[in-house]
């Protein structure tokens, strides 16, 4: 997926020309909140990635949608708008957490003070899952805002397992890891990308995000078949599918976010409800936003399908 | 057999310097997409995305130098100062310095006033958020303790002093401007950046006030405040104008605390309050 943190949405009415009438101040706190899941407990059905152009939307029309993956980084400095939707949204929805810095492939320390941000959105949200990629973003101090590639090597495992077990422990829960795209592999790699995540999470114990779209991507970038990686992927670590758009560029896909879900990946992701059944799954969009009605229509094309398939294997 | 470590090494040095050589060995040749152009869509995207995120933060900057400009302004300044937040909405922060004491852009001020307005406002609309003090918290303040009061400032209050060029601008009155690509600079105004609710203002306040409240955000006490007034106003318009103006940052939620010690992260005087 894109490092995705766009304020062109938050922008419309950001500003407004200072009125002759001032309003005695207040804060904004949020007073009560509804009976928080624990850190684990599962998410059901079909979500959404909130996105600030359908904030007021969400809250004006309560639309159906089972629970809303918001992305971390979007609100861990910051206060005003944000975090005001993202409060009330919180207390009408359950959510999951969705993050790109955390960068757990990474040979850079691991940044605490990241960490420690992140547990804390967790609390405010009550969010049931934090979530980031197999990837690295950061490297000597430089972050490069891209879910770079990991070779696949045992080397890479072990490294791995050990950053995972320890933000596990500090998190205080399991850490869902997701699948990214890529556009490259490395030569040393002796096991595939799917072996490398059915490996690590029995290793470190942690639990996979799957990213049907990023498969597709993948598969067509790399030219390997998507039906083996599902094949080789550990069906108990699953907890959540992702949908999403891409490019077509003629040689190869660009995972962009900003396009409706294309055939072949409604295909791929029949595929994965039948071998992994009703796995919670959600959309995720960042360019080109459609109105929200459209993510919904979107959204419920993934729950015909999903339905069919698992009456099916039932 | 490469370490994960050097991989990453090598893989980083591209992405900075685009020198494909070292990390393109190590890659997998497959398919009809060559090792360079598989290296090329991480360091194309990663310029294209951090561009795109200043382009987010500096519409008013970007509004005026237009799509091409903007995006060559940004490359300089990427290549000057590589991301080191995790989050992207704080590779911009240089900005502003960065258009003063770099060629050609030192010579246009009106780009530097440009991007800190834009950085003010983006900054009003999501700082983080405190709990600003009411009129009875003020008034409970006792006379004798005032002189020594210090004021806390919300964290998303911003004072600047800006072009009215820049102003105009952002109202949509410059299209000449726009149109040249220049805003000329002229005369310059105070004006105070904040948020209230959810939404981020402004307004001039006068000279008298914008000095005061320089001189608080600068650390002085109440006295200190009306010193600094007292370089605008008749002595005998001090009090009754400082008067005015804290019930007015009060009502706007400027204020967060007040304390009489430096910085303490005590607050004796509600403290005080409180105790009574």
């Amino acid at each position: 997926m894109l490092v995705a943190l766009s304020r062109k949405a938050d922008a419309n009415g950001l500003l407004d020309p200072e009125p002759p009438a001032r309003a005695a101040s207040g804060g904004s706190a949020l007073e009560e909140r509804r009976s928080r899941p624990s850190p684990g407990d599962s998410i059901q059905g079909f979500g959404l990635g909130l996105r600030p152009c359908h904030y007021e939307d969400i809250l004006s029309s309560s639309p159906r949608i089972d629970w809303f993956e918001l992305l971390s980084e979007n609100y861990l400095d910051v206060g005003g708008q944000p975090l005001y939707f993202l409060d009330r949204i919180c207390e009408r929805y359950p959510v999951v957490m969705h993050g790109v810095s955390m960068t757990i492939g990474g040979t850079d320390p691991l940044d605490f003070e990241y960490l420690q941000r992140l547990k804390q959105l967790a609390e405010r949200t009550g969010a049931c899952w934090i979530s980031d990629h197999l990837c690295w973003t950061r490297h000597c101090g430089q972050q490069l805002h891209d879910l770079m590639p990991l070779p696949y090597t045992e080397e890479a495992l072990r490294h791995l397992s050990k950053r995972i077990a320890s933000v596990q422990d500090y998190l205080g829960r399991q850490l869902v890891l997701e699948n990214v795209s890529s556009y490259l592999e490395f030569e040393c790699s002796s096991l595939t990308e799917a072996q490398f995540l059915a490996e690590l999470s029995r290793e470190a114990d942690c639990l996979l995000l799957l990213d049907v779209n990023n498969v597709h991507v993948s598969a067509t970038n790399h030219g390997f078949e998507p039906l083996r990686y599902l094949d080789e992927l550990p069906t108990e670590r699953i907890v959540q599918i992702h949908l999403a758009g891409h490019s077509d560029c003629g040689t190869h896909l660009i995972d962009s976010h900003d396009a409706p879900v294309v055939p072949a990946v409604w295909k791929l992701y029949r595929e994965a409800i039948r071998r992994f059944g009703q796995v919670p799954t959600m959309i995720e969009r960042d360019g080109d936003i459609p109105p929200l009605a459209d993510m919904l229509e979107e959204l419920d094309q993934a729950r015909n399908i999903a339905l069919s398939t698992a009456s099916c294997r039932a | 057999m490469p370490s994960v470590a050097q991989l990453q090494q090598a893989l980083a040095d591209y992405m900075l310097t685009l020198e494909s050589a070292p990390v393109e060995a190590q890659l997998v040749r497959c398919g009809p997409l060559a090792p360079s152009k598989r290296l090329a869509i991480y360091g194309d995207g990663y310029r294209a995305r951090l561009i795109d995120a200043l382009r987010d933060y500096f519409p008013l900057l970007s509004r005026l130098l237009g799509d091409d400009d903007f995006s060559q302004l940004a490359l300089g300044y990427l290549n000057r100062h590589p991301p080191s937040h995790y989050s992207l909405r704080w590779h911009g922060q240089q900005m502003a310095d960065f258009l003063r004491h770099t060629s050609p852009y030192d010579e246009r001020p009106e780009l530097a006033a440009l991007a800190e307005f834009d950085w003010a406002l983006a900054h009003a609309f999501d700082a983080p958020d405190v709990q600003a003090i009411g009129v009875a918290e003020l008034a409970a303040v006792p006379p004798e303790r005032w002189g020594h009061a210090r004021l806390i400032l919300h964290p998303c209050v911003e004072l600047l002093r800006l072009p009215h060029a820049v102003l105009a601008f952002h109202r949509g009155e410059s299209v000449a401007a726009l149109e040249s690509g220049r805003l000329a600079p002229e005369v310059n105004l105070w004006t105070l950046i904040w948020r209230r609710g959810r939404k981020a203002r402004f307004r001039h306040p006068s000279e008298a006030e914008a000095v005061a409240l320089n001189a608080i955000i600068d650390g002085a006490d109440i006295a200190g405040a009306c010193e600094a007034a007292s370089s605008a106003l008749l002595a005998d318009e001090v009090p009754a104008a400082v008067s005015g103006w804290l019930r007015h940052w009060v009502s706007d939620g400027l204020i967060t605390r007040i304390t009489d010690q430096d910085g303490a992260a005590t607050d004796p005087l509600k403290t005080e309050t409180n105790a009574q």
